[in-house]
């Protein structure tokens, strides 16, 4: 009984840390995003030109650098890493399953389709459209698979206003096989060349985003972020079980929706743009978990930053790793959350035994 | 697909450029052949990084690798201050280009369609971009002795009226599923050029061979790149062509896939050399004579 006392004890208090240690970790992140870099930055001559102390027109590369590249950059690794650990968090709650992730209502698979058929069939089926939507064909393509196969697995499971979780669950498991067949044909009749561009492109990467890309992925990852917060307090008590959810006056299928939808427009978003970058929003939420607690008014905020924060920082090492050239984010992510993981597991099995 | 309907379109090349102002000191290099050409030009010293399919004097490992053509990094990029980006029509992501191009980096990017007079518009445009054109020119007529050479033996072959020869283009054997050159290749272009008949002209671009596919092709000349050591062999041993004409007659070889696709200076000779394998006796002009070393040119076939 006292252990189960100063268990909770120390868990609220770590709660109460949680919060302001990980904007801390994530704030600092930013700062180090953007001063480091493969390219050295005159930060003197960068004040100079903000400030228009030379009254010149013209930037200085320095400040090109740190306003076309660095700064976007850095905001959309935050933007896809929130993306990612908020989005895990939710969809591990929904479907109550420690092995889910956003992979499983589609986004992954329709990103990775819309992103084969732009890059192996572009050219040749619509020439003029390629060339009209230029850099932005690779995104739009990628967003619209996610949503397609997202919508396709969303009108599957939501039969008589019944979201069944089941049925999604398996739904999404058929949809994301048949995705990965047509992956299959599509990248049997590719060149050399465009298998290489597609091997990179689920490998992940932030890098080469202007503005005009990143703002509309800022957008509607911020949106779902909000929406996503709101349900923290509905997806608690969606814990205790359907039925007893509903008791208690949560509306589950319109919970389920909610979750599903935004999830669909925030991962889709981040896909889009920065490819498949794995294992963030699997390992986030469980860290996140196994060191607060599963309360999601501390879990949702708590994986959003500390996705964010992680997501930033191997952002950073993929960036200087072998200048000046760059690794794939997402063999990162892997490479470093997957140890880290296994190491806060094992620590966490030891205390019980 | 975007380089099969250059081939189509486009006999010279197109260039979105910005002119320079004053010959570029610094030059990042995206493309094989344009580093060769570089090189081959006697500006080696500026190039301050290439990317991996540099590989003429082992270019990718003396200079900073900018990662591959497809793939570039905006910022490893500019942290090696270039004044210059020359790069391949391939040269991307797009989005990572455009922003090279805000930040105020001249980028240059040559539209190629793989063709022998690309190869000399090639050589002037990097000529022009570095101002040396006189240094351009000459290797320029350098190249055209290869070119006449290759003229010359193609007007004899076509005045014997012999049947054209079956060559079958391989990029790889690896795990037993050989690819084979289909046409729009750029080793279609090259076997085309040395008087030969792709022997898998039916097909579009590069092709993995089944086992049946493979023999009832039945090629009278085998051709494999990069494979310095026991083409024949390591080809005869493979069901799809244990019983082609090619291994029968040990008309097996093997040829450097920069020397010979990488559509660069030393590329006239290279295919004048792929003439000699496919046709044995290939007739060339009196004192014509290669004149570039070609490290991993070994022949198996036609010993004796």
């Amino acid at each position: 009984m006292t252990d189960t006392l100063t268990l909770s004890a120390e868990r609220s208090k770590k709660q109460f840390m949680a919060k302001p240690f990980t904007l801390g970790l994530l704030i600092l992140s930013a700062i180090l995003s953007i001063t480091i870099g493969a390219m050295p930055l005159s930060f003197n001559q960068i004040f100079q030109d903000l400030l228009n102390i030379t009254g010149t027109q013209h930037y200085a590369l320095s400040t090109n650098v740190l306003l076309e590249i660095r700064l976007p950059r850095t905001l959309l690794a935050m933007a896809v890493g929130a993306a990612l650990g908020m989005c895990g968090a939710a969809m591990q709650a929904l479907f109550r399953n420690p092995l889910a992730d956003p992979g499983l209502i589609g986004v992954a698979g329709g990103g990775a389709f819309g992103a084969v058929v732009i890059i192996v069939l572009g050219n040749s089926m619509f020439p003029n459209a390629m060339s009209y939507f230029g850099p932005y064909a690779l995104p739009i393509g990628a967003m619209l698979g996610c949503l397609g196969v997202c919508g396709i697995i969303y009108k599957l499971s939501n039969q008589h206003g019944q979201f069944t979780i089941i049925t999604l669950l398996l739904a999404g498991i058929a949809v994301n096989a048949i995705v990965g067949s047509f992956i299959g044909i599509l990248t049997l009749i590719s060149t050399d060349e465009e298998l290489r561009e597609l091997t990179f492109w689920t490998m992940g990467n932030l890098g080469g985003n202007n503005w005009s890309l990143t703002l509309p992925v800022l957008l509607l990852i911020g949106i779902s972020i909000v929406g996503l917060s709101r349900l923290a307090r509905p997806l608690n008590l969606y814990l205790l079980g359907e039925a007893q959810a509903e008791h208690l006056g949560v509306q589950v299928a319109q919970l389920k929706k909610q979750v599903f939808l935004f999830t669909a427009i925030a991962i889709g978003a981040a896909v889009s743009i920065s490819g498949m970058i794995g294992f963030v929003g699997f390992v986030i939420p469980h860290l996140v978990r196994i060191l607060i607690g599963p309360d999601h008014k501390f879990l949702l905020p708590t994986s959003m930053l500390l996705g964010a924060s992680f997501l930033t920082l191997t952002d950073i090492i993929a960036r200087i790793a072998i200048p000046p050239a760059e690794v794939p984010i997402g063999l990162v992510t892997s490479a470093l959350g997957g140890p880290f993981f296994l190491y806060v597991l094992y620590k966490q099995t030891q205390r019980f035994n | 697909m975007k380089r099969f309907s250059s081939y189509l379109t486009g006999f010279l090349l197109t260039l979105i450029i910005m002119p320079p102002l004053h010959a570029a000191e610094r030059i990042a290099v995206a493309g094989g052949s344009i580093t060769e050409i570089i090189y081959r030009l006697g500006e080696q010293d500026k190039i301050v990084g290439v990317d991996s399919t540099s590989t003429y004097q082992a270019a990718d490992k003396t200079h900073p690798l900018l990662g591959y053509v497809r793939n570039i990094s905006v910022e490893g990029l500019l942290s090696l201050q270039p004044d210059l980006l020359i790069g391949e029509s391939d040269t991307g992501p797009s989005k990572a280009l455009e922003q090279v191009r805000a930040v105020g980096l001249n980028t240059v990017i040559i539209e190629e369609d793989d063709s022998i007079d690309a190869i000399k518009s090639k050589i002037r445009t990097v000529g022009k971009l570095l101002q040396v054109e006189n240094k351009a020119e000459n290797l320029i007529s350098e190249i055209q002795l290869d070119i006449d050479a290759l003229a010359y033996a193609n007007d004899k072959l076509n005045k014997q009226s012999k049947h054209k020869p079956k060559v079958l283009f391989l990029l790889t054997l690896q795990n037993g599923a050989p690819i084979a050159a289909g046409n729009h290749t750029s080793a279609h272009t090259t076997i085309t050029a040395a008087g030969g008949n792709n022997a898998l002209e039916n097909e579009k671009g590069w092709v993995k061979l089944s086992p049946e596919a493979a023999l009832e092709l039945n090629p009278d000349v085998i051709v494999v790149m990069n494979r310095p050591d026991a083409t024949l062999d390591a080809v005869a041993k493979l069901a799809h062509f244990k019983y082609t004409e090619a291994v029968k007659n040990n008309a097996v070889y093997s040829i450097d896939g920069g020397y010979l696709l990488g559509f660069g200076p030393r590329t006239p000779q290279a295919i004048i050399e792929l003439g000699t394998m496919i046709h044995g006796a290939f007739p060339l002009p009196q004192g014509y004579q290669f004149r570039y070393d070609n490290e991993q040119q070994i022949n198996t076939g036609h010993s004796s």
